[in-house]
């Protein structure tokens, strides 16, 4: 206060003087016509740049594209705090003129009218455009991309709280295009944040945060993530069951048909043992069972049906054992001893090894009857054999999706657990950077002034222009401007820790807050949440943060840095 | 008919009033006049309490106005008095303009004044000596003397001070209590 003016007992205005200086049209006039009073303060400027404007045009046949989009608003210039760290567009390439909707890895959704898109010129653009696209929806994004996150509201100074921020462009050709007011673009962001405070914001071209509406963002539920159809997985995987469930049974009738075929002509079919059951090895009568005659090694089967064979009667001496025919497909084993006749059912069967010999000889055997046949039984074989390969394609479809569905639903819960479940709704009408937002104050509690130093050399003192801060349970960057670094004194080698200009941060001690920045001299250094809380008493004096040593190149290994991974 | 609790000034009913008419403007500026007629004195004595120049002071005060309208629709009822936010309004604004120029700040001490804080010092002594308080004030941080003169020249609450300067009222108040510690070890040294 020393340059301040004393004045003793100067006397508030009058009554008279503040009335006289009322005057609520006076603000209104001010609020109204701002660009008359630019204009009528600037009018030899203007005059001459117009000038010079017309001159422009007619040197330059006023046909040039590139010149009409030189009036085009700038977008503002952003500047990332790490050298080759930023989050990169996406292109989408589309054609101008339709309507269509580009989805994004993230699941936003950008729909666009039928002719959104305009030239330099004004006129609906026709053919392939490209958009450039990019979101943001982390600090580390956020903080990566050098977006500036302070809002100017009458004077106060807000920070935002983010719920996702995007960026887009549009491109003919490499020549910017803008949007159709008349019929604008519908951006649906997923957003990691929940809540319904956010406003909308645009930032100009001079960096400052533009509120355009409250209200816009609204709460949609992930199904509108599922692009690949998830949805109506189940109804196709539930129309292919029925599918196979038809093909099956059409399959087995032609496999009963065939059978029927052979049976009536006492053609034997190998079927394999089944290892779970008794099988025993007899010599048959080539004259009672000519169908077994052309196969080797035939075994006799105890059927199921058996229900009091035990595997000690096999091995029993048997007085006699007689084979007899039961029906068309099975056979009757009738063993005998001196008191007692024991009569089980089996079938002729053969043992896996001898399976494809046997399945040789009956094919061989097939064609042979077939003739007699005249082609009945060929023919019947390859509708069954067809059926059985149509069921084995649309079981295999069925097991597929199955297990696609349940891996997606899997996966799909997973992000619905840990990432978006809400779009929020921005329809714009030009191009730029929007945000949806709520402003929010610096946080406070604990107040510290630091000496901020290097925490493996605490000779290193760290000198910054600009301090980040965040809080871990919060998608808010607070951006901190100032000095904290040496004085003159001290870069001149004189001076001591003393001489080092500081000034206060404040933050909240029950939350969990990480501060860094980069120092002048290019290094990231970072005062991670544990050391934080040993702060939370303010206080003045050495501040260790850590330095980090290597290049920062990848989001992921800034967020790991900065304790937000 | 019974008076409703109110913070500040006010009663709630008045709060709710005003904050009706800041809605109607929000369609129509208009429609703020009430507001601007309602606040206008308060504002320009406030901001010329600050400085020097009358002038200044009245464009000052027109200029918060001008800054109110231009953001009414990011205004948002907290329940507090809309005055709560023209002040902030006008607290940036007069920092800005010292920013720029330093000298612009004005310290207006008057008789009653002085009697209030040296009242405050609790220091029988200090009373014989009250003119070395121009010569301390001087010597305290524009924070400082900001506190001081929201709390003695305009006899605001401490509750309004804390919203005003957007901190705790207890805050405002160990705060406040701090610089008047000050002001005694000045006072004291001073007089060696």
């Amino acid at each position: 206060m020393k340059e301040a003016k004393l004045n003793k007992n100067r006397k508030p205005l009058s009554d008279e003087e503040v009335q006289k200086a009322e005057n609520f049209d006076d603000v209104l006039s001010r609020l109204e016509s701002p660009k008359e009073n630019f204009f009528q303060k600037n009018w030899p400027y203007i005059a001459s740049v117009l000038v010079l404007g017309i001159i422009g045009v007619f040197m330059l046949g006023g046909s040039d594209k590139k010149e009409t989009i030189a009036t085009e608003k700038k977008q503002f210039e952003l500047i990332t705090p790490i050298n080759g760290l930023n989050i990169l567009n996406t292109e989408h390439k589309l054609i101008a003129g339709e309507e269509g909707q580009i989805v994004t890895k993230t699941g936003t959704i950008i729909k666009y009218p039928k002719n959104a898109f305009l030239n330099a010129s004004g006129n609906p653009v026709k053919g392939e455009i490209e958009i450039l696209f990019r979101e943001f929806h982390d600090v580390i994004e956020i903080f990566a991309s050098g977006i500036p996150m302070e809002y100017d509201s009458a004077s106060n100074k807000y920070h935002f709280e983010s719920a996702g921020m995007f960026d887009i462009k549009g491109m003919q050709e490499g020549i910017p295009l803008t949007i159709n007011p008349d019929f604008p673009l519908v951006v649906e962001l997923s957003s990691k944040q929940h809540g319904d405070y956010f406003n909308l914001y645009k930032l100009d071209e001079k960096g400052k945060w533009n509120y355009i509406e409250k209200d816009t963002a609204k709460k949609v539920y992930t199904q509108q993530l599922d692009s690949i159809g998830l949805a109506q997985l189940p109804q196709r995987i539930k129309t292919l069951e029925k599918n196979a469930e038809k093909t099956l049974k059409a399959q087995k009738k032609a496999d009963k048909s065939f059978n029927k075929l052979l049976r009536e002509n006492n053609i034997y079919q190998p079927s394999k043992a089944n290892n779970e059951l008794y099988s025993i090895q007899l010599k048959s009568d080539k004259n009672e069972f000519p169908e077994l005659v052309p196969f080797k090694n035939i075994l006799f089967e105890i059927t199921e049906d058996n229900v009091d064979f035990t595997p000690g009667l096999a091995n029993k001496d048997w007085d006699d054992i007689q084979l007899k025919r039961k029906n068309k497909s099975e056979y009757l084993l009738i063993m005998f001893d001196d008191l007692k006749k024991h009569t089980f059912i089996v079938r002729p069967v053969i043992s896996a090894s001898n399976l494809e010999g046997a399945n040789n000889v009956f094919d061989n055997l097939l064609s042979s009857y077939d003739d007699k046949l005249g082609g009945k039984l060929l023919s019947e074989r390859t509708v069954r054999d067809s059926l059985k390969k149509v069921y084995k394609a649309i079981s295999d479809s069925v097991n597929i999706l199955n297990n696609f569905a349940s891996r997606q639903a899997y996966e799909m819960s997973e992000i619905e657990k840990s990432t978006a479940r809400i779009k929020r709704i921005f329809t714009i009408d030009s191009f730029g950077i929007f945000n949806s937002d709520c402003p929010q104050k610096l946080p406070k509690g604990a107040v510290f002034e630091p000496i901020f130093v290097n925490g493996k050399d605490r000779s290193d003192t760290l000198s910054f222009n600009h301090i980040y801060m965040a809080e871990l349970n919060k998608n808010a960057l607070f951006s901190l401007y100032g000095y904290w670094g040496k004085s003159k004194k001290q870069k001149s080698g004189e001076g001591s820790g003393a001489d080092y200009i500081t000034q206060e941060i404040s933050f909240n001690p029950y939350n969990k807050t990480v501060i860094w920045g980069i120092t002048l001299d290019n290094r990231l250094a970072v005062i991670k949440p544990n050391k934080m809380s040993l702060l939370k008493k303010g206080g003045n004096g050495d501040v260790e943060m850590f330095v980090s040593s290597n290049e920062i190149n990848d989001l992921d290994k800034l967020r790991k840095l900065l304790g937000f991974a | 008919m019974k008076q409703e609790s109110s913070i500040y000034h006010q009663s709630k009913s008045a709060i709710e009033l005003e904050h009706d008419i800041v809605e109607k403007a929000k369609k129509n500026v208009r429609d703020f006049a009430p507001i601007y007629k309602k606040y206008h004195a308060p504002i320009l004595q406030f901001v010329y309490l600050r400085l020097d120049d009358k002038d200044l002071a009245i464009d000052v005060a027109q200029q918060v106005f001008l800054k109110a309208i231009e953001n009414l629709q990011k205004y948002e009822f907290r329940g507090l008095p809309f005055s709560s936010w023209l002040y902030r309004i006008a607290i940036n604004e007069l920092n800005q303009l010292f920013r720029k120029n330093k000298k612009m700040r004005t310290i207006n001490l008057n008789e009653s004044i002085t009697s209030d804080l040296i009242h405050e010092m609790e220091d029988e002594e200090f009373a014989l000596h009250k003119e070395r308080l121009a010569i301390i004030l001087k010597k305290i941080s524009a924070a400082e003397f900001q506190l001081i003169e929201m709390r003695f020249f305009e006899k605001r609450p401490f509750v309004e001070i804390g919203e005003l300067l957007d901190i705790t009222e207890n805050n405002a108040k160990v705060k406040t209590y701090r610089v008047i510690q000050k002001l005694k070890i000045l006072f004291k040294a001073e007089a060696v």
